[in-house]
């Protein structure tokens, strides 16, 4: 049920990111579904045990050849599909803690902080780059 | 030498274009592209198809900051077009428009003036009303604070920081204002009303932090992130190191605002 709550809540978050991003408006509810399905697919990996940071890996490898596919289908630039994917995994409390703990004088927690934050930053990267060296042929079946 | 160019919705009708029209029309394309947020193999590939439809040897080049385009005309003359990319807002819709575009101007579905005519409605296409755009961060908020583990009152509270910060965005990008003072200026926003909604509501307190994370997260660089890291794979280094600049810029204007607030808010006492 919680997992349900959480692809949701996920769906809405990312739906609400790519208005933002004025993605086009026949697009946004594929957005919203990347967003909840990448999200959905971390949350059960971490709940069978698997580590967060290669959950995330995972997760967003798989957002990205999602938004490959769906670019080829939709005829659609692959960002608009891949930004509102990744967007949870997006280190956003990895900022603030870092400028918590360096602001509250915990250098040792804002250093372990900052570089786990450049840790998730280099794992969504790791993950799309991965995908995208895939050669393009692999998803240029529809002409 | 012109290179003729046929019209295929009426093959009998001939049009010769010069050199200079398909490079304006090739760098508009480019420029709407860029200033909305494409990544740079997009720009230089959707610049180069529209003139290889119609010029002998051109190759163009892109960067976040600027476009150059080169050349021969008819009479063996190199022509260029520099243009510089100043103002920057990320529009998607934009993106997807002027690639929809460029195909179909390269398969001949449409002619030259045609195609001007319709980059200029793309580059005059409106965003979301701003009401919207307020209700789409205050949603935004909300799920994220509820997946970083918030409860329900901090939900409702980081909805209500959401579309205050959406009021801030959509009017200070109205104005102008530089991505680096509307991130500051967000920052500082959202931790003023965390700690104002802690100060009044308790329940929201031992939330403080999932509040701030979750109604931070629209702000976040999450495109200028993606487009770094698919400048990189196409080997365009240098749209990639400066777009990945960009983006921690980002992310500390963000933290800046939020610390600033937080470190005034501690000194007068009110400590969470």
């Amino acid at each position: 049920m919680s997992v349900v709550i959480q692809f949701f809540m996920a769906f809405f978050g990312a739906l609400g990111f790519s208005i933002v991003f004025n993605a086009p408006r026949g697009e946004l509810l594929v957005c919203g579904l990347a967003g909840g399905a990448g999200w959905t697919l971390y949350i059960l990996l971490v709940q069978v045990g698997v580590p967060s940071f290669f959950s995330a890996f995972i997760a967003t490898a798989a957002v990205t050849l999602a938004s490959r596919t769906l670019a080829n289908l939709r005829r659609m630039p692959l960002t608009v599909f891949l930004v509102s994917g990744i967007i949870p995994f997006v280190p956003g409390a990895g900022i603030y803690y870092t400028m918590y703990y360096t602001i509250t004088g915990d250098t040792a927690a804002a250093s372990l902080k900052g570089i786990e934050t450049f840790k998730m930053a280099g794992v969504i990267g790791v993950g799309i780059m991965l995908v995208l060296a895939l050669p393009g042929e692999f998803f240029a079946w529809r002409k | 030498m012109l290179y003729p160019r046929t019209n295929n919705r009426n093959p009998e009708q001939v049009i010769t274009l010069s050199t200079k029209q398909v490079m304006q029309l090739a760098v508009l394309a480019g420029q709407i592209m860029m200033e909305s947020g494409a990544e740079t193999y997009r720009v230089e590939d959707t610049m180069k198809r529209i003139m290889n439809a119609s010029t002998r040897s051109g190759e163009p080049f892109a960067l976040p900051t600027g476009l150059f385009a080169s050349a021969e005309d008819e009479t063996g003359q190199v022509v260029t077009l520099v243009y510089r990319i100043k103002k920057r807002s990320l529009h998607l819709g934009k993106v997807a428009a002027v690639n929809d575009l460029s195909r179909a101007y390269v398969k001949g579905r449409l002619t030259l003036p045609e195609a001007m005519e319709r980059l200029a409605v793309i580059e005059a296409m409106p965003r979301y009303p701003d009401a919207i755009i307020m209700a789409a961060m205050a949603v935004t908020s909300a799920c994220f604070t509820y997946m970083f583990g918030g409860a329900a009152v901090s939900c409702a509270v980081s909805f209500l920081i959401g579309g205050a910060l959406g009021l801030h965005v959509t009017f200070s990008q109205g104005k102008g204002l530089a991505d680096v003072l509307v991130n500051i200026g967000g920052g500082a926003i959202i931790a003023l009303l965390t700690l104002g909604a802690c100060l009044v509501c308790a329940g929201a307190r031992p939330f403080f932090d999932k509040i701030i994370i979750g109604s931070l997260m629209p702000l976040v660089p999450g495109l200028k992130f993606t487009n770094a890291v698919r400048d990189v794979i196409e080997g365009d280094f240098l749209s990639g190191a400066s777009r990945l600049m960009d983006a921690l810029l980002d992310a500390a204007a963000i933290a800046a605002g939020i610390g600033a607030v937080l470190s005034l808010g501690a000194y007068w006492g009110f400590s969470l």
